[in-house]
């Protein structure tokens, strides 16, 4: 009845992972799936302990039901919610929240061999998206569950919750005299990349671009699609020195990475930083404009840099010669 | 139908051990001490069940994971608690775990307990097995819950129409300062459970008369 | 002879107990199954050797050690038990116990402890 097709073919084609461990807990098996998430092919894992393979420290739960499974051939369960993770997977961090790993929900099933010995199956699911919908970040995103707070594309976050956001973190920020950093961020020439290239390119652009960013932020930021090719990150507790130090690690890692299979240095951006500074409490609509301004000078000075802050007392003021109203008509003609 | 005073306390026994070696897997992973101790074990018929575990006039639901034997023994496994005890136990246990509404709570609780009773059954049924030498296999564990009735005997039955009883090993697990009772109930065939109780017999005189074990 | 006190509240695990002494010398065996009976014949007949099952309805086996030791009895005492966690661990080592026992227990368990404590 099934000889139509191999199960070692839908073994790899199943979206979970599934690994065979025997009786002195080697792998036997490894799935594509658990190669393609982990990293490690299957020729290197089968041979191998888990503990072999990843050495965050051993999990004496996991052998326990390995040992039920092997011996008493018992099915054995390992839940997401008290155990978070078998295999430790990281994954990007753009737009989430304090889960940097994969979450996993995991299976430990009696097998019999051929060879009539007993063997461990172990089926591993991501339950990641479970675990974000339901880990209660901020107040504000239970307030709006009702409304749609992401950007579909990227699945960033948009303008409305991070008005929100601000609004809290820097009245946090005042009452705790800390900083928050604010970068703008802009692909350089966007425009003529997406007519060049076509729009399906230019939206893998926009997708790679923001995952790049968000890896190199930290949990507590957050990263927001701001406008068409603009994005706006926000740093929270982090000051002037840090900010620029931040964003000129963003500005190598997007010059390095290869995005939307383009090489590395195709695609650059320019950004604006600005700081909320405790000595001198501003607005949320302030830090942003000053953020953008700062972006402006940066490609106005060639793209592809960081443009800080300038130390001047009143940075912040309209009245400012370096100030420039938030939209003119070269920026509209950029393509929004 | 009544255990005899040797098999009561033989169980007990076995259940304790298990129990124990439970305590010892749970708090491995809930990284907190934690005790289970068996104030008593007896025998009931199936249709006494929900009256044994839920002789009051207010039914505050149960928690129930259960997991299916198949092979020598037919019948079911089940580890049930009072909703309230298991709730707050989770609650206190997992106390860090940030939930934002009913539901993720209800949801996050219903995998812990599905794990919590899949260690403790997955134990006391090794124990079972390494004791009585009984080949059988055991299921998925599954989750269940509501009122003491409906969960008792509202649960699919691949045994239906087969006389059943049933062995009940009342269960208190002690964690995070907080008690909660609960029981652990072997649902088999008649004819299993007459088969198990005539080996744990024969284990004890064979004892009695000192050959130990092989 | 030496005295040996097993002190548990299931019938069957005394009864386990016993079988699984060495039958190559003789023992006395005395049983008590609570905290009263264990004072009565502990007193009585003042072991060499205490064997206390760790978890027992009311009193357990490290507060029967406690107040075995302040009725004066000069024994070596273990502790048997499944359920070997740090929170046991540390209740035998403050009740001044020698050694633990996991459940279930095997002839080869005892005769180590026995030989250990030179009987």
């Amino acid at each position: 009845m099934t000889d139509f097709i191999d199960f070692e073919t839908v073994c790899s084609e199943i979206p979970v992972g599934v690994l065979i461990l025997d009786t002195e807990f080697r792998i036997r098996y490894w799935n594509g799936w658990l190669a393609e998430k982990t990293e490690v092919p299957a020729d290197s894992a089968v041979g191998q302990r888990l503990e072999g393979l990843f050495p965050d420290g051993t999990n004496d739960r996991f052998f326990w039901a390995v040992e039920q499974a092997l011996e008493y051939r018992i099915p054995q369960i390992l839940s997401q919610a008290l155990n978070h993770y078998l295999i430790p997977i990281a994954i990007p961090r753009s737009g989430r929240h304090g889960v940097p790993r994969m979450q996993q929900q995991v299976k430990v099933m009696p097998l019999a061999g051929r060879d009539g010995r007993p063997y461990a199956l172990v089926i591993v699911q991501d339950v990641t998206e479970n675990v974000i919908r339901s880990s209660a970040l901020t107040e504000m995103v239970q307030k709006f569950r009702d409304v749609s707070l992401r950007d579909p594309l990227t699945n960033l976050f948009n303008r409305r919750f991070m008005w929100e956001w601000l609004l809290h973190h820097i009245k946090e920020a005042e009452r705790y005299q800390s900083h928050v950093a604010c970068l703008m961020l802009d692909i350089d020439g966007f425009k003529d990349l997406n007519d060049r290239l076509g729009h399906q390119r230019g939206d893998e652009i926009l997708k790679g671009f923001a995952r790049v960013v968000g890896e190199e932020l930290r949990e507590s930021d957050i990263l927001v699609r701001y406008g068409g090719e603009e994005f706006a990150a926000f740093l929270p507790k982090c000051d002037l020195a840090h900010a620029v130090t931040s964003a000129s690690r963003i500005l190598e890692r997007v010059r390095r990475s290869t995005i939307a299979g383009l090489p590395g240095g195709t695609v650059t951006c320019s950004i604006g930083v600005a700081v909320y500074q405790p000595d001198r409490p501003t607005t949320s609509e302030e830090l942003l404009r000053e953020a953008d301004r700062r972006l402006y000078e940066a490609k106005r000075g060639g793209k592809d840099r960081v443009m800080p802050p300038e130390a001047i007392p009143d940075l912040f003021s309209d009245e400012h010669p370096s100030a420039r109203p938030r939209r003119t008509g070269e920026e509209k003609a950029k393509g929004h | 139908m009544n255990l005899t005073h040797l098999q009561q306390d033989a169980l007990a026994e076995m259940a304790n051990i298990s129990a124990s070696r439970a305590a010892k897997q749970l708090s491995v992973l809930l990284r907190d001490s934690i005790d289970i101790t068996v104030p008593r074990v007896e025998i009931a018929r199936v249709d006494e069940l929900s009256e044994r575990v839920a002789p009051m006039a207010e039914d505050p639901g149960l928690v129930c994971v259960y997991q299916e034997f198949s092979g020598d023994l037919r019948g079911r496994l089940h580890l049930v608690f009072h909703d309230e005890g298991s709730q707050s136990l989770v609650q206190a246990l997992v106390g860090e775990a940030v939930t934002v509404t009913d539901d993720d709570l209800r949801a996050y609780e219903h995998e812990a307990m599905t794990e919590i009773g899949n260690i403790i059954i997955s134990t006391f049924a090794a124990m079972l097995a390494d004791l009585l030498g009984t080949e059988f296999r055991l299921g998925v564990p599954h989750y269940a819950e509501g009122r003491t009735e409906q969960v008792l005997c509202g649960l699919p039955d691949p045994e239906q129409g087969e006389d059943k009883g049933a062995i009940v090993i009342e269960t208190v697990l002690r964690a995070a300062e907080q008690d909660v009772s609960g029981a652990l109930m072997v649902v088999l065939r008649l004819h299993s459970l007459e088969q198990l109780l005539q080996r744990l017999d024969g284990i004890v005189a064979d004892y009695s008369e000192g050959i130990p074990m092989p | 002879m030496a005295t040996i006190l097993i002190v548990d509240d299931s019938a069957t695990s005394r009864l386990l107990f016993k079988a699984h002494m060495p039958k190559d010398r003789p023992f006395q065996v005395v049983e008590a199954d609570d905290l009263h009976s264990a004072l009565q014949k502990g007193t009585a007949h003042q072991p060499d050797l205490v064997f206390l099952d760790y978890n027992m309805p009311e009193k357990n086996g490290t507060d029967i050690a406690h107040a075995l030791r302040e009725a004066g009895l000069d024994a070596a005492f273990f502790l048997l038990t499944a359920n070997t966690q740090e929170s046991v661990l540390e209740a035998a080592e403050a009740a001044g116990i020698q050694g633990i026992l996991e459940k279930p227990i095997t002839a080869e368990k005892i005769q180590d402890v026995l030989q250990d404590s030179g009987v």
